[in-house]
């Protein structure tokens, strides 16, 4: 139960640094940082697929009302929400995934590095390829897709660096 | 029937998700540029003040720079208005004859620089006369935007910065037309394609917005040539430019009311009459 209290104030913190933040400061063209999907990432273990779609879609929506984005933040967080699990089995044993709960974390995932990065990537895989639509500019549109991942995987790794440290128990 | 219910609580979550991926997918393809500023308006009333922060803190480290622009745009204006005090005053009376063009300054609020499709938002909007359509410039007259929503105190400007944007444009110097675009990228590279390949053009060259561009008065400056190619079919010229205006720095603009664009825009409304009715008219 503190441990749920501690997520929701977590997800509370990332949608404002993302909202206030991140969606105001321009870096450069090439990068755009979606940090919010760290919200997908360290939901906690064993979380049904309807309860995924929900946040999922919840998450996208107030991404796309605050980025003014019609609809992409909810194709690509939706998609990552819902093959959340099958990319956890991938990474870690059932028993870990399906086991006791609590949110994901090193000692509960053995290849929790591989999860987080192949998470980011994926995300910012489908929201780029959405938001251009064309390799009319195929050169600008990779080297966004890598520089924004780099950066939004520094970010998510300060989050969840922050998130666990405050964890209690494993 | 448990069978039923139970195959309906096998396969409703799968279903459940591929229905709000398609009309998430449905929407995102049916947004055009307005409703998505439509959507961003409604955004900037929930985080404007974060925004306004934001400017408000940037523009302190830009106030010596501002000053700079602003008297060296003083003291231009006062030449150009002691040229006008030595014309002959009938001259300046025909001259008045157009209907009036209005300006409005205004402060830029929030100005993205790193989607495909970028957007300005600025500080002024119904209740100081901005209106949908308003060319956006710099104090120095460069080319940034156009407004595409106004809210009671706010609008929101559809930045030169957008792959989907076209200005109609031309060599200052040799009047050759062509197409101004931005490919995406860096937000001081521009490009002007479409260009004769007799036309002469060199390094330097000022591109500007043709008499009939849709959103920025004849003139405006777009940017400067820094480089051309010819095309494979050797036919026509790409010219990269450098963006005049710098939307990278910029905190003030001007809006302008041009009436030579509206008429423009009702033109292009207009349906094209069918080509035989044409051919009578001329008979």
């Amino acid at each position: 139960m503190k441990n749920r209290s501690q997520y929701i104030l977590f997800v509370v913190v990332v949608l404002l640094v993302q909202v206030l933040l991140l969606n105001n400061i321009t870096f450069s063209p090439y990068i755009a940082p979606l940090a919010y999907i760290v919200c997908i990432i360290m939901t906690p273990l064993g979380s049904s697929p309807l309860k995924m779609i929900v946040v999922g879609t919840l998450l996208g929506l107030i991404m796309d009302l605050t980025m003014g984005t019609m609809g992409l933040n909810v194709i690509a967080t939706l998609a990552i929400a819902y093959f959340r699990r099958p990319i956890l089995h991938f990474f870690a044993s059932f028993a870990d995934v399906d086991g006791e709960g609590g949110v994901p974390t090193v000692l509960r995932i053995s290849r929790f590095h591989n999860y987080v990065v192949a998470m980011v990537v994926l995300h910012s895989a489908i929201f780029f390829i959405f938001e251009h639509l064309s390799f009319a500019n195929f050169g600008f549109m990779l080297l966004r897709f890598i520089l924004s991942t780099l950066i939004t995987l520094g970010i998510v790794y300060f989050f969840i660096g922050i998130f666990t440290s405050k964890l209690t128990g494993r | 029937m448990h069978k039923l219910i139970y195959f309906i609580k096998k396969v409703y979550v799968p279903f459940l998700f591929l229905f709000i991926e398609l009309l998430a997918i449905y929407l995102y393809a049916s947004a055009s540029p307005y409703s998505q500023s439509r959507l961003l308006s409604f955004s900037h009333h929930l985080t404007g003040w974060s925004s306004a922060l934001f400017v408000r803190i940037g523009s302190y480290f830009s106030l010596e720079q501002d000053n700079i622009v602003l008297t060296e745009r003083i003291a231009e204006l006062e030449s150009r208005l002691d040229q006008y005090q030595n014309l002959m005053p009938e001259v300046v009376e025909s001259e008045l004859d157009l209907p009036p063009t209005m300006y409005v300054a205004a402060r830029i609020v929030s100005n993205s620089l790193n989607r495909s499709q970028n957007y300005i938002v600025i500080n002024k909007g119904i209740e100081d006369d901005v209106r949908i359509g308003m060319s956006v410039l710099t104090p120095e007259g460069y080319a940034v935007g156009y407004v595409t929503n106004c809210s009671q105190n706010f609008a929101i400007a559809s930045s030169i910065l957008s792959t989907s944007l076209k200005v109609s444009a031309r060599l200052s110097e040799d009047r050759s037309s062509g197409l101004a675009y931005w490919g995406g990228g860096d937000v001081h590279t521009f490009y002007f394609s479409d260009v004769t390949k007799y036309a002469q053009i060199d390094v330097g060259d000022t591109v500007e917005a043709m008499d009939f561009s849709e959103y920025f008065p004849a003139g405006t400056i777009i940017g400067r040539v820094e480089s051309k190619e010819l095309n494979e079919e050797q036919t026509m010229y790409t010219c990269r430019l450098r963006l005049a205006a710098d939307l990278s720095r910029i905190d003030n603009v001007i809006l302008v009311d041009n009436h030579q664009i509206d008429q423009v825009r009702q033109l292009k409304r207009e349906p094209v009459p069918p080509i035989d009715s044409m051919v009578d008219a001329n008979n």
